[in-house]
């Protein structure tokens, strides 16, 4: 699969609006590509790097909410994070704020929905686990409702445009500079759910069984949803809202390597890097502009659910 | 191995809708198997919930030895007390390996992964509980009595000196309860002290060394098996004439309800 991701990576490089040979990327990456090649094949890197840590990191932080909360439908979108967080971003966006503060704005409003979930959750005093996805709706719906009014309210010339490439994704801005400042971020969340993956399968237990075992269950259930919230809202900070990607992978994965989040989520994040770098590929080089990647995640993302649904895979409802 | 106790002194339980317990006072120690029987809703769940930790605001003590359950940290308790729960309708994919696995959990951090000896436990554990061809197989796909099996192989797993049973034989058929109950008697041989609750007397006249009534009024009494299981006793108990007949073949008595 790692071998399948390295090739995926070498073609993605050779493909876009100027499609390059085999030798000139292999050039590239050994140091001795002429200036032009260079020049395109930097910005490609780039991309590229941004493409596979996210890709990484939103399948990671989707296997991690799917066994935190012991429930296949339990994604960045469906718990409302990912509309949390750029409803975070498009306020930061209003405000002309710089990068970092969209970013920590992203972060805090992604946690705030979560939170709002698990507290409406809460109140619901559902057995099974539909009261969260129940949740999740209620959350994200309100946070749409959020973002709406802010787009209602947003410079149509500038503010509005970069409001709606949030909310459907693209790597098309993705520079050097929000790289550097974002990927750290999500390095270091996919570095901490891949330590601590053994404990996640602890933490599928009900509650009053994982306190028996030694665990605090609270805690460790609230460190993970942390860093898996963390996660998302840099990806989000990153390139926008990209759905699918966070609910299907995991699902792909345990297919593969089964249910042990020790073999799991390490394969989560090499098929959701490589399922990525796919769907962007196509979404900058099948038209003249970027399309935006949400729409090729999720005419992926469909049949891929509807076959894993087919196939009986238990997802938790 | 050292003698180790469980006791307790007006141990009451009050909260929101759960049903309460009243000043019960039980003691087992080491290779001891201590049977608490009651009707349905009178706060056998809770009792054991008191008993393993997973309630702590419960009035008077819970004594493991000498120290009190509450000031014990969780991570120290996991390794002295195990429970297993009446659920066996576990929702996971994992394996029968990889779910006993998790009985290991508080022997390491979080930034930790399982090693070597905690494998070899688990492959122990599973031929100890009879699932050797199961090893693999997804959770999903065993039936009630396998499951409650697992759950039994978790607990064992965490090596505790004390294993608390809530109901374990409730969900299962005559061939799985028997299963569970000559586990529980090989275990107590082990030196390891079990408190079991369950419906059926029977049970308690297999593997009991003492018995524990939760009775209706709230009060708890506990003695030998023979002391404390009469038909007199159980009729009150359970509210409805209980008979026993002595079995020759069983060499002990057996417990039937009348229909009246």
């Amino acid at each position: 699969m790692f071998i399948l991701l390295i090739i995926l990576i070498f073609c993605s490089m050779m493909i876009g609006r100027y499609n390059l040979s085999m030798t000139e990327v292999s050039k590239f990456f050994l140091g001795n590509a002429d200036s032009a090649t260079r020049l395109i094949l930097n910005l490609r890197f780039i991309r590229i790097v941004a493409v596979i840590l996210v890709g990484a990191g939103l399948s990671m932080a989707g296997a991690t909410f799917q066994s935190v909360f012991n429930n296949g439908l339990a994604s960045p979108n469906i718990l409302g994070v990912s509309t949390g967080a750029s409803v975070g971003a498009a306020i930061a966006i209003l405000n002309n704020a710089p990068i970092y503060i969209i970013e920590l704005a992203a972060f805090v409003m992604g946690v705030v929905t979560v939170v709002l979930t698990l507290v409406i959750d809460n109140f619901l005093h559902s057995k099974s686990s539909i009261g969260l996805i129940l949740s999740g709706i209620i959350m994200s719906g309100l946070m749409q409702s959020i973002l709406g009014s802010v787009k209602y309210v947003a410079d149509p010339e500038d503010q509005l445009q970069s409001i709606v490439y949030w909310e459907m994704g693209s790597f098309m801005k993705v520079d050097k500079q929000a790289l550097y400042s974002v990927g750290p971020v999500i390095v270091v969340g996919i570095i901490f759910l891949l330590v601590t993956r053994w404990r996640l399968n602890t933490l599928t237990l009900d509650l009053a069984t994982v306190k028996t075992i030694g665990i605090n269950p609270k805690l460790n259930r609230n460190v993970m949803i942390a860093f898996a919230t963390l996660l998302t809202a840099a990806a989000v900070c990153l390139c926008g809202v990209i759905g699918w990607i966070g609910l299907i992978v995991p699902h792909i994965s345990r297919q593969i390597v089964g249910d042990d989040n020790r073999y799991a989520l390490p394969m989560s994040a090499v098929v959701g890097a490589a399922l990525l770098v796919i769907a962007d590929t196509i979404a900058r080089s099948i038209s003249v502009n970027d399309i935006p990647l949400s729409i090729v995640t999720g005419f992926i993302g469909v049949p891929i659910f509807i076959f894993i649904l087919i196939k009986g895979r238990n997802v938790g409802v | 191995m050292s003698v180790f106790s469980l006791t307790t002194n007006n141990l009451s339980f009050a909260y929101k809708d759960l049903n309460t317990i009243d000043h019960v006072n039980l003691q087992v120690k080491s290779g001891e198997v201590l049977v608490i029987l009651g009707p349905n809703g009178i706060g056998k769940s809770t009792l054991i919930n008191c008993l393993s930790g997973v309630f702590s605001k419960y009035q008077g003590s819970i004594k493991l030895d000498n120290e009190e359950l509450k000031q014990i940290g969780s991570k120290e308790l996991s390794h002295k007390l195990a429970l297993v729960s009446q659920r066996v309708n576990i929702n996971t994919n994992l394996s029968l390996f990889d779910y006993l696995l998790l009985g290991r959990s508080a022997f390491h951090s979080i930034f930790s992964q399982p090693n070597k000896d905690d494998e070899k436990l688990v492959d122990q554990v599973i031929s100890r509980i009879g699932l050797e061809n199961l090893k693999s197989t997804s959770l999903q796909n065993m039936s009630g009595g396998q499951k409650q099996l697992a759950n039994i192989g978790r607990a064992l797993v965490q090596e505790p000196k004390i294993l608390i049973m809530d109901e374990p034989t409730s969900a299962l058929d005559y061939k799985n309860q028997v299963n569970v109950l000559k586990l529980v008697k090989t275990f107590s041989n082990q030196g390891i002290a079990i408190v079991m609750s369950t419906h059926d007397p029977n049970q308690a006249t297999m593997v009991a060394d003492s018995v524990g009534l939760l009775v209706n009024n709230k009060t708890y009494r506990q003695g030998s098996t023979e002391e404390i299981l009469s038909d007199k006793s159980l009729s009150e108990l359970y509210q409805t004439p209980i008979i026993s007949t002595f079995n020759e073949d069983l060499q002990r008595n057996v417990f039937g309800i009348e229909m009246g």
